[in-house]
């Protein structure tokens, strides 16, 4: 159940912002906003803006384009170079940071081109706490987050996001594929490529919610606990799946999927938050 | 640190032999932050149950960030 309070806070926030350009993945939140947006504003006030790179996943750039065409949020693609910068490609802990800089900087030329006021993203009230070096990205570049500051937490987002019938309503949360190298380990498009390969070949297998950890050559499975009992009913084709995609060891991490698992056992001080390059 | 001298391991296959289960194990990653377990087959249900998560969190005490499952099958001796 969403509060109405929220929901009228959500629409005063939008109206304010008058014109937007969305960061908008296809994941859960900004389907969400752009869609909302889009009944608030118009279409003449709204751009979902879809970055592309080897980082993001074939499958949520397809997420993005299908639901943008079905329901008429205007939508561009656009070719985003974090790959090229050698701060990220170095994965320090605040590798966020330097993507987010290119991705926000580059919706704000957009904004600027096309006469569009506000720049959005799909923060929402569950992310606050959490370690986002790309929030400050996105502070540099005066994005706001109008689900965040409307207090909306990702349960009312599903809840909200079922009710306008929107098919990512229950999808799991899907951070790019940068997020399964662990920090230290270079991000290269080798190895973006076979993360991608190897969860395709889950998916193909019915796993929804999976996470495949690239620890240079040995994949560290991370299924969602209540997908693990059917790990055993699968076991061979998993591993030949997971092979086939360049890893030469596969493992299957016995806590099972859960948010953040790299940021685990560093202490604080080993996560950089800020974007400033040490 | 060598495999050989890494303490870790002894104790979590220590910690595998109380629950009943022969295990080899090694310390792999970057950080050797990953207790990489192999069982045999008739030890596998249960480690990938509630059991599982119990030793994992005994094993994730002894100083390792996660610990894992071989997806290979083992000649471990299986549960004892």
């Amino acid at each position: 159940m969403v509060p109405e309070s929220k929901r009228q806070h959500l629409v005063h926030i939008l109206r304010e912002c008058g014109s937007v350009v969305i960061g908008y993945s296809g994941g859960v939140d900004s389907v969400f906003l752009a869609r909302v947006a889009l009944d608030v504003l118009g279409a003449d006030n709204v751009l979902a803006v879809t970055g592309k790179s080897d980082s993001i996943a074939s499958w949520m750039e397809d997420t993005a384009r299908e639901v943008a065409g079905r329901f008429g949020i205007p939508w561009l693609e656009l070719e985003t170079r974090e790959m090229d910068d050698p701060r990220y490609a170095a994965n320090p802990s605040n590798r966020c940071y330097f993507c987010k800089s290119e991705l926000w900087t580059r919706l704000a030329d957009v904004a600027r081109e096309r006469g569009l006021r506000t720049v959005l993203d799909g923060s929402n009230a569950d992310d606050v706490g959490d370690h986002r070096p790309g929030a400050v990205a996105a502070a540099e570049n005066a994005v706001r987050s109008p689900l965040l500051e409307a207090g909306l937490t990702k349960a009312e987002i599903r809840a909200w996001s079922r009710e306008l019938g929107l098919p990512t309503w229950d999808q799991p949360a899907a951070p790019c594929l940068a997020s399964r190298i662990p920090y230290g380990i270079a991000v290269t498009p080798e190895r973006l490529r076979q993360i991608e390969a190897a969860e395709l070949g889950l998916r193909a297998l019915g796993f929804r919610d999976v996470r495949v950890r690239h620890h240079d050559g040995l994949a560290r499975l991370e299924v969602h606990p209540a997908e693990i009992a059917r790990v055993a009913e699968h076991r061979a084709r998993i591993a030949e799946a997971v092979r086939a995609a360049g890893f030469r060891r596969v493992l299957i991490d016995l806590q099972g999927y859960r948010r953040g698992s790299l940021n685990e056992g560093l202490a604080g001080a080993q996560l950089v938050q800020l974007g400033a390059w040490e | 640190m060598t495999a050989a001298h890494d303490p870790r391991i002894a104790a979590a296959e220590r910690v595998l032999a109380g629950h009943g289960v022969s295990a080899e194990l090694s310390a792999e990653g970057h950080e050797r932050e990953i207790a990489a377990v192999r069982v045999a087959e008739d030890a596998w249900a249960r480690m990938l149950g509630d059991e599982g998560a119990a030793v994992a969190a005994e094993v994730r005490a002894l100083g390792f960030r996660y610990v894992a499952l071989d997806l290979a099958a083992g000649d471990a001796g299986g549960a004892g």
